[in-house]
């Protein structure tokens, strides 16, 4: 009698032992889903930020009131010259 | 009684390399020096703009008289210093189409009306206009300058050939041309044994041969080609002698000249030195044949009297200055003859009494030409310029205080040009203020005030000729004009935003991520050197607001060079202080009043505006949508209030989508409404419209909002999170801690449902926008940034 309640311990035990693993897979799974639903989240957001940002001032670039994206690419590489910046490529 | 006029004397010249170590630029401190030291000199002015200077005599870098150029120094040395003349010893500096030529004509000089006293070296680019001014811009700009020069109340000349071109070239009155002549440094004096090693270094294979010595340069003018060609009689001549020519050659020019002693058969003979020091120049007199000055033109010729007080005889063409500088017939030559010049160098080397009488000459004339001496005549014609001017030329003229403004004005600008337009219409007219926007056309502005566009700010204005320089900063990429003037031009920063990443973040839109990545962290590198938050910034990506989350702020990389900081709020003080290097010194911090515009008078009272908003209460968000203002969060808060919200200004179309989108999930797509930009006329409809305005941030950047200063003046009743509207007052707006849906959408619920408290706000609000208007602001921004 004592042997096989030792036997069947050890078969519930094992089955438990793997419906846990089994779940743990699973919450391991879900956990990395939500890690790349939060980062494609964020990524959308920062698009949405700064090509909301960008197209506030479009309108004025269309005005010709502000200035054009290669002045301001221009404007940008000399401000960081004038921060001391290598040339391009070098850093 | 005969004032002493003193001189403010430009010493630009030093700060330019090419000339600074020239004929120029050494006469330039030799006569400073020499004036200095008979107590002529009230100031040595240096440009703020440009490079430190070059060989900036003791007697100026040491005494305090040497100073940097502005309108704050005129005005102290006009107003302390006795009969002051600005004088100008380079005044042919910055002359091409392009280049910056308020550096020479300071507007803040020009407008005082001091007396003005040149140093005329030559006008050759007017006898040689083919040469030397290749278009037709150059030769306006030329002749403009030349004009000016000409219009000076003194014209001093290096020689009696200089000052007789400015009167026949430029017409010139001729009591007012003196010749002040040229001196040679007690530097260049006889071989005294040491510098034996130096020559050796340099010029080795000359070192016990004997050779002939000129100083040359790119330029056909010198004659140097001819130089080299008669080398080559003279050696056919049974004479062996070797040419060194000192002087920065391009590579064509040293291949030309190359090529001209292969043909003439003296390559082996021929040694270019390149471009070489006082010492190694002094080294190289002292043991020359000769030295040989070929030029066609010269306003003088120093290197004649600098080899002669070297001990070595020199010849000069027979043209212009030279003929001076050579002291003597014996030894000058036609420059246009290459028979002539061998002759000459083998008279010169072959005939002993010839040498002899040369030398004598020079060096006679030598031991009289000393900056000393240049300094007495100086003196001389100051003291006759102090009699003949009127009195009344002396006296310290009224000088309007001068205010440059930086940034954009409408139609650009959005809420910051705004603010910008009102300050200038509230400005104090005493004062003389231009603006300065990356527009090209000049925008509307009131009478009297002037417009330069950003890129020509340094080169038609003057910084230094301002008061004080004011660069208003906002947060996007149409800033970047202003960041890139404020790094050039160091003023006073008045930052709208104290968080800045956005400016980067925008301006980098088109960069890969890589790329993005790369520029964003050295950015913070920069910023926060060796503290730098990098992981944050790798992590934020392409968002501002965790960039602004993270602590980046960029403010470290103005504040390291302006005048002072000006922001709108305490708050906004706090936030840059967390943001400057801790436990060093930093740029000092004003805070500038908030400012409204006019209440007005005939605005809905706030019980008809009660009325109103009980028969359709609509929430409104005024101005530039952005998610940094949370539309989302806000479509949340309407969903759970039940209100309808109208977001009331311009809308980027993919946040037009977003607020859609978020509607149509909320399933409350009837209460929501973007209307895009507006005209005046319906933005102030929907003032009168409004029961209740909303401004919510997502963090804290430091800003004061343009659209609540309105709401305010409007009577409409302001909720919102922003820190900085806690400092208007308690009761002036309704504050909420966080910008969460549900604490909103309580808020705003309570705040419909209570019309008692809406009028209370609405009251408090005109309240406090009367006593903060613009005229206030802009009194207490000149009274920092300009103090009397």
């Amino acid at each position: 009698m004592k042997g096989l309640l030792a036997r069947i311990e050890r078969r519930l035990l094992a089955e438990t032992h793997a419906r846990l693993n089994e779940v743990d897979g699973r919450l391991d799974e879900v956990s990395a889903r939500l890690d790349e639903v939060q980062r494609r989240v964020a990524e959308a957001q920062a698009v949405v930020e700064a090509t909301a940002a960008r197209a506030a001032t479009s309108t004025e670039q269309t005005l010709g009131v502000v200035e054009s994206d290669a002045r301001t690419a221009r404007r940008f590489a000399q401000i960081e010259r004038l921060l001391g910046a290598a040339p391009p490529g070098t850093r | 009684m005969i004032p002493t006029v003193r001189l403010a004397v430009d010493l630009q010249a030093l700060q330019i390399d090419g000339i600074a170590d020239r004929g120029i630029g050494r006469y330039i401190a030799g006569a400073s020096a020499a004036l200095a030291r008979v107590g002529r000199v009230a100031a040595g002015l240096l440009a703020p703009e440009l490079p430190p200077p070059a060989g900036l005599p003791v007697e100026l870098s040491t005494t305090g008289l040497a100073r940097f150029d502005s309108i704050d120094e005129l005005r102290r040395l006009l107003t302390d210093g006795g009969p002051i003349a600005h004088h100008v010893p380079a005044p042919f500096l910055h002359t091409g189409p392009l280049d910056p030529s308020v550096l020479v004509i300071a507007p803040h000089w020009a407008e005082a009306g001091a007396p003005r006293v040149v140093t005329l070296h030559d006008l050759i680019p007017l006898r040689d206009p083919a040469r030397y001014l290749p278009t037709a811009a150059h030769v306006e700009r030329y002749r403009s300058r030349a004009s000016w020069v000409a219009g000076s109340d003194l014209i001093l000349t290096n020689s009696e050939y200089t000052r007789r071109e400015a009167i026949e070239l430029l017409d010139c009155e001729p009591s007012t041309v003196v010749t002040v002549g040229v001196g040679v440094s007690p530097f260049f004096a006889p071989p005294d044994g040491t510098d034996d090693e130096l020559f050796r270094y340099w010029l080795a294979p000359v070192e016990h041969r004997p050779f002939v010595l000129t100083i040359g340069g790119s330029d056909a003018r010198k004659g140097t080609e001819r130089l080299v060609e008669s080398l080559g009689l003279v050696v056919a001549g049974g004479i062996d002698v070797a040419l060194v020519v000192i002087g920065d050659l391009t590579a064509p020019w040293r291949h030309r000249l190359t090529e001209t002693a292969r043909r003439a058969g003296v390559e082996d003979r021929l040694f270019l030195t390149g471009p070489v020091g006082d010492d190694v120049l002094r080294a190289s007199y002292r043991r020359a044949a000769v030295t040989v000055t070929p030029s066609l033109m010269e306003g003088f010729g120093l290197p004649v009297l600098e080899s002669a007080a070297c001990g070595t005889p020199a010849l000069a063409s027979a043209t212009t200055a030279l003929v001076e500088a050579a002291a003597t017939p014996l030894a000058t030559f036609d420059p246009s003859d290459t028979e002539a010049l061998s002759k000459a160098i083998s008279d010169l080397l072959c005939d002993e009494a010839r040498r002899g009488a040369v030398i004598d000459a020079q060096r006679e004339l030598a031991a009289r030409s000393t900056w000393d001496a240049v300094a007495s005549r100086t003196a001389a014609a100051l003291d006759e310029l102090g009699r003949s001017l009127p009195a009344a030329a002396w006296e310290p003229p009224i000088l309007r205080r001068r205010l440059a403004l930086v940034g954009p004005l409408p139609p650009a600008g959005g809420g910051i040009g705004l603010y910008n337009a009102r300050l200038l219409h509230a400005a104090d007219r005493t004062v003389a203020i231009d603006t300065v926007t990356a527009m090209v056309a000049a925008p509307d502005l009131p009478a009297g005030m002037g417009h330069v566009p950003a890129d020509a700010f340094g080169v038609e204005a003057r910084p230094a000729s301002y008061d004080a320089v004011v660069y208003t900063l906002g947060n996007s990429h149409g800033h970047l004009a202003t960041v890139e003037l404020a790094l050039r031009f160091p003023g006073w920063l008045w930052l709208h935003e104290v968080r800045l990443p956005a400016l980067a973040v925008t301006a980098l839109a088109d960069a890969d991520d890589d790329e993005l990545t790369r520029e964003l962290t050295w950015l913070a590198e920069r910023s926060y050197p060796g503290r730098a938050p990098v992981g944050a910034v790798r992590r934020a990506r392409r968002s501002v607001l965790d960039l602004v989350t993270a602590g980046v702020g960029l403010v470290p990389l103005l504040a390291e060079r302006c005048r002072g900081l000006l922001v709108n709020s305490e708050v906004a003080r706090r936030l840059v202080e967390l943001d400057l290097a801790p436990l060093a010194h930093h740029p000092p911090i004003h805070v500038l009043p908030p400012a409204c515009p006019p209440v007005p008078d005939a605005s809905p009272a706030p019980a008809a505006r009660t009325a109103s908003a009980e028969r359709a209460p609509v929430v409104v968000a005024f101005g530039v949508v952005s998610m940094a203002k949370r539309p989302d969060l806000l479509v949340d808060a309407a969903a759970l209030a039940g209100c309808r919200v109208a977001f009331v200004g311009p809308c980027p179309p993919i946040l037009a989508q977003v607020i859609g989108d978020r509607a149509r999930a909320r399933g409350v797509s009837e209460l929501i409404s973007v209307t895009g930009a507006v005209d005046d006329d319906q933005w102030n409809e929907w003032l009168d419209r409004a029961a209740v305005a909303v401004q919510l941030r997502e963090s804290a950047s430091g800003e004061t909002s343009a659209a609540v200063l309105e709401c305010l003046a409007a009577g409409v009743p302001v909720l919102t999170n922003l820190a900085t509207a806690a400092e208007y007052g308690e009761g002036t707006v309704a504050l909420v801690a966080s910008a969460e849906a549900a604490v909103v959408a309580e808020r705003l619920r309570g705040l419909l449902d209570d019309p008692l408290e809406r009028t209370s706000l609405s009251d408090a609000g005109r309240v406090f926008a009367r006593a903060h208007q613009f005229d206030r602001l802009a009194e207490a921004l000149l009274s920092v940034v300009m103090p009397t």
